[in-house]
C-alpha cells in the first residue's frame, strides 16, 4: 500500500490544495442554501464593551462524568484591534481557567496517507471527476494536541472564534459537573476593551 | 523538552489528509436540505478499507449493556449492529468530548435505529484512565459502550496501527502530561472493516446520514 501511495506526490499535493479552495467555496454555498448559520450566534444576547468588543454565542460544554476539565467557546469581534490577553472564572466554578488551542503536533513524518471520499453529491461534476477517480495525498503530522497560548489577536473588524478544535476557554479543576441549562460568567481581559463579563450557557452542543 | 514520546510511527499524514477530504466532502450536508439526491457517504472511504476484526484490547466495561464481556474485545460489531470506534482520553476538553456528543446526538437523531449503534473507545492514556474513570465518562454518552483500556503499550500501538491512527504523551519538564492523538472517528461493520472514517471536524447531522445509509446497508445485508 506504502508503495503505491508514494506515485505522483507532487501532482497530489497540488491538486489538494486546489480542492481545499474549491471546498471552501462549496462549503460557504452550502451554508448560504441551507440559511441555517446566520442565527446560530444570536441565542445569547452579545455581551458588549465601550471600546466596541462584542462577545456572542458564549457557551461550555456538559463535562461527562469523571472529568474535571471544560471547554468554553464563543465568538469575539471588536472594531478595533485588540488583543484577548486573560480569562478568569469564579472558584465556585473552578479553579483556573486558560486560553488553549489544538494544534497538529510538530512532529516529522517520512509516510504518506491515500485515501479517497465517496462523496460527491453536491459538487460540481468537475471536482466530482477529480475527487473519485484519484487521491488525495499528503504527508505530515497527524496528531493534535492541546496547548496554552498567551492571547488571542482579535484584528478590527473580524470575528474570531473560539470553537472546539481551535481556540478554546479550558477551565480547570471544575468545582462541580457543568450541568445542561447551567450558567455562569467568564471575565475575558482584553488588552484595550479591558474587562468584559460574558455569561455562558452550559450546552452539549454549539447554540 | 520533550521526552517519554511514545508514537505509534507511520501514520502521522492521516489527520490532515482527513481533514482534507472531510472538508470536501461537507457540501453533502447540503442534501439535509431537502434534496432527493443519490445518498453518499460524507466521511471517508478508503479504496481499499481497514480490516480491524483481529484487533483485540483489554476491555474493562463494567456497567452499562456491555458490562458483561469476557476481558478482551475485538473490534467486530455485533450482527446487524454498527460500532464506532474512537482513539480518546478522557482528561480532553475540547476534541473528545465533541465528536463523542456528536455521536451521541448522532444516535438520538435516529430515534429507535441509534440502538444498533454501539460505542467503543480506547483510551490512548491509559494510566489515568483507570477503569472507573473510564466507565463514567462513557456512560456520559451512550450506555452501549465499551471501555477499553489496552494492557500495554504494544496492545495500544497494534490497536493503533491497524486503524492507522496515532498517539503520543510527553511529559514535560514541569510534569505537564501532553497527549497528542489522532482524533478520528471509525464506523466498523460485523466483518471487522471499516465502512467510514469521521476526522475531527465531521459534525452530528453528517454522522448520523451517515449511519442511517450504513445501518439501510446493514439491514439489506442480514
Amino acid at each position: 500500500m506504502k508503495e503505491r501511495m508514494g506515485k505522483n506526490t507532487m501532482k497530489k499535493r497540488t491538486m489538494s490544495a486546489a480542492m481545499t479552495m474549491i471546498a471552501a467555496s462549496a462549503m460557504t454555498a452550502g451554508l448560504v442554501a441551507c440559511g441555517d448559520d446566520s442565527a446560530s450566534n444570536e441565542s445569547v444576547p452579545p455581551a458588549s464593551s465601550e471600546v466596541g468588543v462584542e462577545i456572542a454565542g458564549a457557551w461550555a460544554r456538559t463535562s461527562p462524568m469523571e472529568v474535571t476539565l471544560g471547554a468554553a467557546y464563543m465568538t469575539v469581534t471588536s472594531a478595533v484591534d485588540d488583543e484577548l490577553t486573560d480569562v478568569s472564572v469564579d472558584p465556585s466554578i473552578a479553579a483556573t481557567a486558560e486560553i488553549h488551542e489544538m494544534v497538529m503536533a510538530e512532529m516529522s513524518s517520512d509516510t504518506t496517507v491515500s485515501m479517497s471520499s465517496e462523496t460527491t453529491v453536491s459538487m460540481s461534476s468537475e471536482t466530482t471527476v477529480s475527487m473519485s477517480s484519484d487521491t488525495t495525498e499528503m504527508s505530515g503530522p497527524g496528531e493534535m494536541v492541546m496547548q496554552e497560548v498567551d492571547s488571542i489577536a482579535i484584528p478590527a473588524g473580524e470575528t474570531v472564534e473560539l470553537k472546539p478544535g481551535g481556540y478554546h476557554i479550558m477551565l480547570i479543576d471544575l468545582a462541580a459537573p457543568l450541568e445542561i441549562g447551567q450558567e455562569f460568567d467568564i471575565v475575558l481581559t482584553f488588552a484595550n476593551a479591558g474587562d468584559v463579563t460574558v455569561t455562558v450557557v452550559v450546552a452539549d452542543e454549539a447554540p | 523538552m520533550r521526552h517519554g514520546t511514545r508514537t505509534a510511527g507511520s501514520t502521522k499524514a492521516l489527520t490532515i489528509a482527513s481533514m482534507l477530504v472531510t472538508t470536501l466532502s461537507m457540501p453533502s450536508l447540503t442534501t439535509g436540505c431537502g434534496g432527493d439526491e443519490p445518498r453518499s457517504l460524507g466521511g471517508i472511504v478508503r479504496d481499499e478499507p481497514l480490516s480491524v476484526g483481529s484487533v483485540a484490547v483489554t476491555d474493562v466495561t463494567d456497567t452499562g449493556e456491555y458490562a458483561t464481556h469476557d476481558g478482551v474485545f475485538e473490534m467486530v460489531a455485533s450482527t446487524g449492529r454498527l460500532l464506532v470506534v474512537y482513539f480518546g482520553y478522557t482528561n480532553c476538553p475540547d476534541l473528545c468530548p465533541t465528536t463523542l456528543a456528536y455521536v451521541r446526538a448522532a444516535k438520538r437523531d435516529l430515534g429507535d435505529d441509534g440502538d444498533l449503534v454501539d460505542l467503543a473507545m480506547v483510551t490512548v492514556d491509559p494510566d489515568r484512565d483507570t477503569p472507573e474513570v473510564l466507565n463514567g465518562y462513557l456512560s456520559s454518552f451512550t450506555d452501549r459502550f465499551h471501555a477499553l483500556q489496552p494492557a500495554d503499550v504494544e496492545e495500544l500501538e497494534s490497536a493503533e496501527n491497524a486503524f492507522l491512527a496515532s498517539s503520543s504523551i510527553v511529559i514535560g519538564d514541569d510534569g505537564a502530561i501532553e497527549v497528542g492523538h489522532s482524533a478520528t472517528a471509525y464506523v466498523v461493520d460485523s466483518s471487522g472493516e471499516v465502512l467510514v472514517e469521521w476526522p475531527f471536524g465531521v459534525d452530528k447531522d453528517l454522522m448520523a446520514e451517515d449511519l442511517r445509509i450504513l445501518l439501510d446497508r446493514t439491514s439489506k445485508q442480514s
